[in-house]
């Protein structure tokens, strides 16, 4: 999540020049004393590059790859597989897309094309890890970045993943070392090098059938999420109840 | 030390009562108000200073120490009950309000009143040290302390599987907090129970550690429940 300080340094004063820190922090729009702090630390923090990056008009993924730990990423953008695609369309759009197709087979009209929400959605990096992934990718994940199952499994869950993990997960799983980070929304789509509408295309070129099972799956999982909110809410309700 | 720590326990009981009084007042949880009432006598009534005026009042006979023991075995039913309720453990509640608690509950109440009146008890004296040469006295304590220990045993495991649950952080440190506490209740008992002699510093250290911790935990949800979110 984060590069050495020393390093941005002299990254900052390669594409910024003789700009002050005070210009660059406002331009980027983070606080002067988070940069201040995370320089004296030693560890600047990724988003922070891709701010001062994207206030730059400078290609994000070109920026993390003047740094070594990211030295790969540019060269290693891949436009996305339709799989990786469609697990970025929100479950809402997948349904509203069945919707629409079955309403024209019923009624002949043709629908207007579906206007897709922003990537990220709520279970993005869930739906982008089984959609690239062999069974066993967050096994592998874990063991090569040398993290516990669970830590890895906890950031799934709160739809979260770190810049090192999701580039890891894509090498892994041998697509776009970018890709996984429009999954956790570091990087938008054409940040990322994916054209534009590329999502909606894939969406619209997507079987029947096999959007059907897709859709399934993800309201499979969404009723598991929904039933563990259940009943944490229950067990505090109950807490509250008898001692609050 | 130890003097110090039944003045905090007293202040953190006597604070918990205060606070709970609104909501009594709503009439929200008044169990939960009694309950912290009570557990403040009982915590004055074990302080020497206030024991002694206080069983003076009541004709130096020890009556004082009695009535801190049934309101001690009040505090831990009704405690109990709120706790294994809240906690959804349907178990620790049939063992506390069951058949099975309530006759542990009854034997001890009545083991306190019959040792009570064998015993010869002229004299205030806080704790009953003055008189624990007696038999009859050592299984007074015995029962005093068998109740709390039963009730507190009862929540050890549901606290304990809250603790290490998927709840939110301070919930599980509450939980933790209590379960701490109830452990250390089960603790005191055994060690009253041994034959170990020097036990009586430990002792309470253990007891009014216990109050501390169960009061923090409990402290802790109401902390979550004003915290709650408001849709709910």
């Amino acid at each position: 999540m984060t590069v050495p300080a020393k390093a941005f340094q002299q990254w900052l004063d390669g594409v910024a020049g003789t700009t002050s820190h005070a210009a660059v922090c406002r331009a980027a729009g983070i606080k002067r004393s988070t940069l201040a702090q995370q320089l004296v630390r030693g560890r600047v923090s990724v988003a922070t590059v891709a701010a001062v990056s994207r206030s730059l008009q400078r290609p994000v993924v070109d920026s993390l790859s003047a740094f070594a730990k990211f030295k790969d990423l540019s060269a290693g953008v891949r436009t996305p597989t339709p799989a990786e695609l469609l697990s970025q369309v929100c479950d809402t759009d997948l349904l509203t897309e069945i919707l629409n197709r079955s309403r024209t087979a019923d009624t002949g009209l043709e629908a207007a094309l579906l206007e897709l929400s922003p990537a990220p959605h709520r279970t993005s990096v869930r739906t982008w890890l089984d959609a690239v992934g062999p069974a066993d990718l967050r096994q592998q994940v874990a063991r090569e970045a040398g993290i516990a199952p669970q830590n890895l499994s906890a950031q799934i869950s709160a739809n979260r993943l770190s810049a090192e993990l999701a580039i890891a997960s894509a090498r892994i799983a041998g697509v776009g070392l970018a890709n996984g980070l429009v999954a956790t929304g570091f990087l938008t789509p054409s940040e990322a090098g994916w054209q534009p509408g590329a999502r909606s295309a894939a969406l619209h070129q997507t079987p029947d059938s096999t959007l059907v099972a897709l859709a399934a799956e993800r309201l499979e999982a969404l009723s598991r999420t929904l039933r563990r909110i259940e009943a944490d809410t229950a067990a505090a309700q109950k807490l509250w109840e008898n001692l609050g | 030390m130890t003097s110090i720590l039944q003045w905090m326990a007293l202040l953190a009981c006597v604070t918990c009562t205060l606070w709970r009084f609104p909501a009594m007042r709503q009439g929200r949880n008044r169990g939960l108000f009694w309950a912290f009432a009570m557990v403040s006598v009982s915590v004055a009534l074990s302080i020497p200073a206030i024991y002694l005026g206080v069983d003076g009042l009541l004709g130096g006979v020890n009556l004082a120490n009695v009535i801190l023991r049934l309101s001690l075995f009040a505090v831990f039913f009704l405690l109990a009950s709120k706790v294994a309720a809240a906690y959804s453990s349907p178990l620790a509640r049939r063992m506390i309000r069951g058949p099975v608690g309530l006759a542990v509950l009854a034997a001890c109440s009545a083991g306190i009143w019959i040792t009570y009146f064998i015993s010869d008890l002229h004299g205030s004296s806080a704790g009953l040290w003055g008189f624990s040469d007696q038999p009859s006295v050592q299984a007074y304590a015995w029962f005093g302390r068998l109740y709390p220990a039963y009730a507190a045993l009862c929540l050890v495991q549901p606290t304990w599987r809250a603790a290490f649950s998927r709840r939110p952080l301070l919930d599980r440190v509450a939980a933790m907090s209590m379960c701490a506490g109830f452990i250390m209740a089960v603790a005191a008992t055994l060690v009253q129970m041994s034959p170990w002699e020097e036990g009586g510093e430990l002792l309470e250290l253990l007891s009014f550690g216990a109050i501390l911790l169960v009061a923090a935990g409990l402290a802790m949800v109401w902390v979550s429940f004003i915290k709650r979110p408001a849709v709910l």
